[in-house]
């Protein structure tokens, strides 16, 4: 348990000071998304599923753009240079924004 | 509990199929009948055929002596004078004849030009009033055949045989029958007669006959001919004049008095059998009725018998027992069949005469219960089955939507309680004041059970009808009686316009106060604050934003693309999202790919 208490601080501590400023903004916007998601999921548990397209359509657009975001962290990551090789930051972030307009049509036209 | 079947089946149709015997025998009491009425008359023709017939009959001939003297003729029509002075010899009242009669035969013997008929009549006169014969045979026959050449009709060559038989030239006859048989017509293929009719028919049949049995010479028609002359007299059996029936008399005799003569194999009575009578009787006998002369009891066999159905034989070589007392009527037991309701088909052979009789074995049936069982359209889940017993009704009211269905099972045995099928299996469905009915057909499966599936709609009553070629009675059950709702009776059984489809969509459900949902948004948008909370926490720089007019263009049209997204929400339509969608992506593509190529290379050449 004190280890556990000691670990989270080191954690963090190593988190803000290692970590690049991009790659916290992409974070930022992680947990934006992951917090939206949950919402959604409370409001359907508490209220119920209907209209379930709508609602199907808003957490998935949640959780899709979830695993988007972390795609383009994984790119962006220096540390992940090698297993990217030829695809710049630039080149990533081009993919994310494609992904995103495909991704939201779909989306939207299913909303209702 | 049983249910015995019950209307009466006709079975009127069952064919005689004939091999080589004929299909009826001529009614000699009948014929008799009518002439002993008719020989009371005054008419002389109908008295002299009537006083012909019984004497072939070897009947007792009431007195007509008294009769024909007050009878009115002509003495001068030779054709009167035959009739009377033939009743006359027949009768032995030769002195009720008046004598001038024997001057119109002299008459017509004088005559140049006297027809065969007017000799014919003229000389069998004098016959009767027993003046021998008058003719110098030689000559005679030479002016017989003279005349004939002049009309050889059948009917004249009948009255040539017949003068010969009395000239004693029947050695002439011998060598010209065989022609005069040849030239008969044929009707329809089985029938042979003369030109003439029946007369022509039976006078020349029967001349023949007793001149060849003068001579002792067999008969000169073939097997075939005396089926054929058979048939034709067989098909005249109706007549009712005494004429008519002293001359089928005569013509069937002749036929039948021959050594191989044709016979009559018929059903005699019912042409079915039943578990209680088990027999079929047939008559056999020559044309006439006689038993068949030569035919040894022994001899008479059904050789086979199968079911029509599926051909499958069910006896063979059987012989036929001759009923005691009864020597033309042969009895088949057919005990073995008696459960095997059907039609069947039986060849029955007498001597070397065979013939195929259908016969057919008759029973009752009984439907004992029924099931009947209310399950999903879709099968999904097993029927909730009721059992209904005869001849008790459905106790309780069926209820079904209109996602079930009504189905009903039974299986309808014969009185040994073994599955039988059928031909004809209905349910009928009716309300109970008949004023719609439906009528359901119901299919046996593999295992013989019938099974209907019904849809209709309203309370009704259902029955059964069951009918098929084999049973003795068909039978309706009245077996329920019950409300039900259940689809309507689709096809045929309705007729005029259906009701109007209206589709009812799924009504929505009951929406959260606006409260809930508004606190819900406001939760949902709440993370984007907390977002640029962070964002500004880490001091993004957009300080270095490069205000290029790739990246404005970029910004502006991912903007509008994410703004027409929220139109496309809201009102458009997709293809009109697309329409403006491709060039704003273009922009954005050419842009964006402008933008991030200048910030590659910045991060490549550090100012």
């Amino acid at each position: 348990m004190t280890s556990l208490t000691a670990v989270i601080p080191k954690l963090y501590q190593e988190y803000t000071t290692k970590t690049s400023k991009k790659l916290k903004i992409i974070d930022a916007y992680l947990l934006y998304i992951f917090l939206t998601a949950v919402i959604q999921f409370v409001y359907c548990c508490l209220v119920g599923t209907f209209p379930f397209n709508s609602f199907l359509s808003g957490f998935i657009s949640t959780v899709s753009s979830f695993v988007l975001a972390v795609c383009l962290r994984l790119q962006v990551n220096p540390d992940n240079k090698t297993e990217f090789q030829g695809i710049s930051a630039e080149r990533g972030f081009a993919d994310f924004i494609f992904a995103h307009l495909v991704l939201h049509i779909v989306v939207i036209n299913f909303i209702g | 509990m049983y249910l015995n079947a019950l209307f009466f089946l006709l079975l009127s149709t069952l064919a005689l199929s004939n091999g080589n015997t004929l299909q009826g025998t001529i009614d000699v009491q009948r014929l008799q009948k009518i002439l002993q009425d008719n020989v009371k008359s005054r008419d002389l023709t109908a008295i002299y055929y009537a006083v012909r017939g019984l004497k072939q009959l070897n009947v007792a001939i009431p007195d007509v002596c008294e009769v024909i003297k007050i009878l009115n003729y002509d003495v001068k029509n030779i054709e009167q004078v035959f009739y009377l002075t033939n009743v006359a010899a027949l009768t032995n009242c030769q002195n009720a004849v008046k004598p001038e009669v024997l001057g119109a035969a002299t008459v017509v013997l004088d005559k140049k030009d006297a027809t065969l008929a007017e000799l014919y009549y003229a000389v069998y006169t004098l016959k009767a009033l027993g003046k021998g014969s008058i003719y110098d045979k030689e000559d005679a026959l030479k002016n017989l055949i003279q005349i004939l050449k002049k009309d050889d009709s059948p009917a004249n060559y009948g009255y040539v045989f017949a003068l010969c038989e009395h000239m004693g030239c029947g050695g002439w006859t011998a060598t010209h029958a065989e022609g005069v048989i040849l030239s008969a017509d044929e009707s329809d293929g089985k029938a042979l007669h003369f030109e003439g009719g029946l007369p022509v028919t039976s006078f020349v049949l029967s001349t023949i006959a007793r001149t060849y049995k003068k001579l002792n010479k067999p008969f000169p028609l073939t097997d075939e001919q005396k089926y054929k002359f058979a048939e034709y007299l067989l098909s005249r059996r109706s007549v009712n004049t005494p004429k008519g029936a002293t001359l089928l008399l005569e013509g069937a005799t002749a036929i039948a008095d021959d050594v191989d003569s044709p016979i009559s194999i018929m059903i005699k009575g019912k042409k079915y059998i039943t578990s209680e009578v088990d027999t079929i009787e047939f008559s056999i006998t020559d044309l006439i009725g006689r038993p068949v002369k030569n035919l040894k009891p022994e001899e008479v066999i059904a050789q086979s018998g199968t079911r029509l159905a599926d051909d499958v034989v069910v006896l063979s070589k059987q012989p036929l027992n001759q009923k005691p007392n009864e020597p033309t009527t042969f009895i088949l037991n057919l005990n073995k069949i008696k459960a095997q309701y059907g039609l069947y088909k039986i060849a029955l052979s007498a001597g070397s005469k065979t013939t195929n009789v259908n016969v057919a074995v008759l029973g009752e049936i009984q439907v004992t219960t029924v099931e009947v069982g209310i399950g999903d359209v879709d099968g999904t889940t097993s029927p909730k089955v009721t059992t209904v017993t005869y001849p008790n009704k459905l106790g309780e009211k069926l209820q079904a939507d209109h996602m079930q269905k009504v189905s009903l099972k039974f299986s309808v045995r014969d009185k040994w309680n073994k599955p039988v099928l059928v031909q004809q299996a209905f349910v009928r469905v009716a309300t109970q004041d008949n004023d719609q009915e439906t009528i359901f057909v119901a299919e046996p499966d593999n295992a013989k059970a019938y099974k209907v599936e019904l849809r209709f709609r309203g309370r009704f009553l259902a029955q059964y009808i069951l009918g098929s070629n084999c049973l003795l009675f068909t039978m309706v059950w009245v077996f329920g009686i019950g409300p039900r709702e259940v689809l309507r009776a689709a096809g045929k059984s309705y007729r005029g316009p259906l009701p109007e489809i209206a589709h009812i969509f799924r009504s929505p459900d009951a929406r959260p106060p606006r409260l809930v949902s508004d606190v819900f948004a406001c939760a949902c948008a709440a993370p984007l604050l907390l977002l640029l909370i962070l964002w500004a926490k880490l001091r993004i720089n957009l300080s270095s934003f490069p205000f290029t007019p790739s990246a404005l263009v970029f910004h502006l049209a991912l903007g509008a693309s994410l703004g027409l997204y929220a139109v496309l929400w809201l009102q458009l339509s997709m293809f009109e999202t697309m329409r403006y969608l491709l060039p704003l992506g273009l922009i954005t593509f050419l842009s964006g790919h402008r933008l991030l190529r200048r910030l590659v290379q910045d991060k490549a050449q550090p100012r």
